[in-house]
């Protein structure tokens, strides 16, 4: 009887430590894309800038790329990279930039990127606290090498727990790699009274982000 | 014992349900415009008078010089002093090759300096040109100097919205923001003043542009050009 328990014990632990080393090295797969972002868009030229160590830290050090763009008329857009692996890159916009008490979310809209059947991204405004006629439009979306896309949240209530299930099972049993992308820009009401100024230059950076992620992952780059 | 699965088969559902989409539903709704809108809505006078995507050209003629023509070209920004200038060469048959500096902001577009040959004028401060939002009775003075090798000239000057004209050159006809310029220096020869007149048509940038500088070795003399064609 105990050895039948034994051997019973020793093929659950097995079992477990095998799907958990599997897990591990899908995870470091799945995190294994970072396609490159253009620095010439349209009018708009970018320039490599570092990743903060502290947003790093926030996203659990995954690879990461950002590109600030201008266009010469006084328009700046930032484009940030991220791989996506362990839930910690996930890391939710309305939590953490809503989180740091400056920035009060305001609303929320999804549509397609780039037309019918594209990819769905959440757009997003956020208002300063201290100025509110200061505002951050953000476009946020995930991508997948082949062609996947998805702006769903990931770390927040039970609401989110099919998203996370799906992407799960994506990363885990599809073998899915994909990264993140946060692009977004500030804009003063006084200057941009509807936002569509700031929206237009997030709007056109990001449309050429996802068609580019989109090559990269066919050409298997 | 068949049942002990049941828990499991719950969180099928989980997997294949509706992706939870989201609606507009907060204060700022109407900050957020949807892919239609952007597309469709045209771009504000400021954002589209002077656009200079890298690699944009336009082409001029040169009406006093019969038969010569200017190519300019948006070259890379560059940083110069803090700001982002806007750079803009030119080349003519029969003159030196130029380059002028622009500063374009939400709030204004600015002249930093023009180079042409081994000369080069810079302005401290830069020189507004227009102001944004836009404004038809508001006139921009300025007031510093003119560095011209090394030796900064005291100059003053001033810049209008003058009028919305319709503008025909041999690009087209055009609807055109008239602006107006004024620049009071001393150069070797006395005072100098030169009076400038540039058409910006929204999404195009200059479409005609007069000079006409009044100094002891140029009396009121005339140049004009006029865009033949672009590329953006």
């Amino acid at each position: 009887m105990t050895k039948r328990l034994f051997i019973q014990m020793s093929a659950i632990v097995g079992v477990t430590a095998a799907l958990s080393i599997f897990s591990q090295k899908r995870l470091e797969w799945a995190g294994g894309w970072f396609p490159n972002i253009s620095t010439t868009i349209g009018s708009w030229e970018g320039t490599n800038q570092p990743v903060s160590q502290e947003t790093l830290s926030i996203l659990g050090f995954p690879r990461a790329s950002s590109v600030a763009f201008s266009n010469g008329t006084g328009d700046s857009v930032l484009a940030t990279l991220v791989t996506a692996g362990p839930f910690e890159n996930f890391h939710d916009p309305t939590v953490c930039v809503g989180g740091t008490g400056v920035w009060e979310f305001t609303s929320l809209r999804e549509f397609p990127l780039d037309g019918p059947g594209s990819a769905l991204v959440r757009a997003m405004i956020f208002r300063n606290r201290n100025e509110p006629k200061v505002r951050i439009i953000m476009y946020y979306w995930q991508q997948g090498r082949d062609g996947y896309t998805t702006s769903e949240p990931m770390m927040g209530n039970f609401r989110d727990l099919p998203a996370r299930l799906r992407t799960g099972y994506g990363a885990l049993v599809l073998g899915r790699q994909s990264v993140i992308l946060r692009i977004y820009t500030g804009f003063n009401e006084d200057e941009d009274s509807t936002g569509l100024n700031a929206q237009r230059g997030v709007h056109e950076i990001s449309r050429n982000v996802y068609r580019e992620l989109l090559k990269a992952g066919k050409s298997g780059e | 014992m068949k049942f002990h699965y049941l828990p499991l088969l719950c969180f099928i559902p989980l997997l294949t349900s509706c992706k939870n989409v989201r609606i507009a539903s907060g204060a700022d709704d109407n900050f957020i415009h949807l892919p239609e809108e952007i597309n469709t809505k045209p771009i504000s006078p400021e954002k589209s008078l002077f656009p200079t995507p890298v690699g944009g050209y336009w082409i001029y003629r040169l009406v006093n010089t019969k038969g010569d023509q200017e190519k300019v070209v948006a070259q890379p920004r560059r940083i110069v002093e803090g700001v982002e200038a806007v750079v803009l060469t030119s080349a003519q048959i029969s003159g030196p090759p130029r380059e002028e500096l622009f500063k374009i902001t939400s709030q204004e577009i600015t002249h930093l300096s023009s180079t042409g040959g081994n000369d080069k004028v810079t302005m401290k401060p830069p020189m507004p040109l227009l102001q944004f939002p836009l404004n038809f009775d508001k006139s921009i003075a300025w007031q510093g100097g003119v560095l011209v090798r090394g030796s900064l000239v005291p100059s003053k000057g001033h810049s209008r919205l003058k009028a919305i004209e319709k503008v025909t050159v041999p690009a087209g006809t055009f609807t055109a923001y008239r602006v107006d310029s004024i620049l009071e220096t001393t150069t070797s020869g006395g005072a100098s003043t030169y009076w400038t007149t540039r058409w910006f048509a929204p999404g195009v940038g200059m479409v005609k542009v007069r000079y006409i500088v009044n100094n002891p070795n140029q009396p009121n003399q005339l140049f004009l050009k006029e865009l033949t064609s672009y590329k953006l």
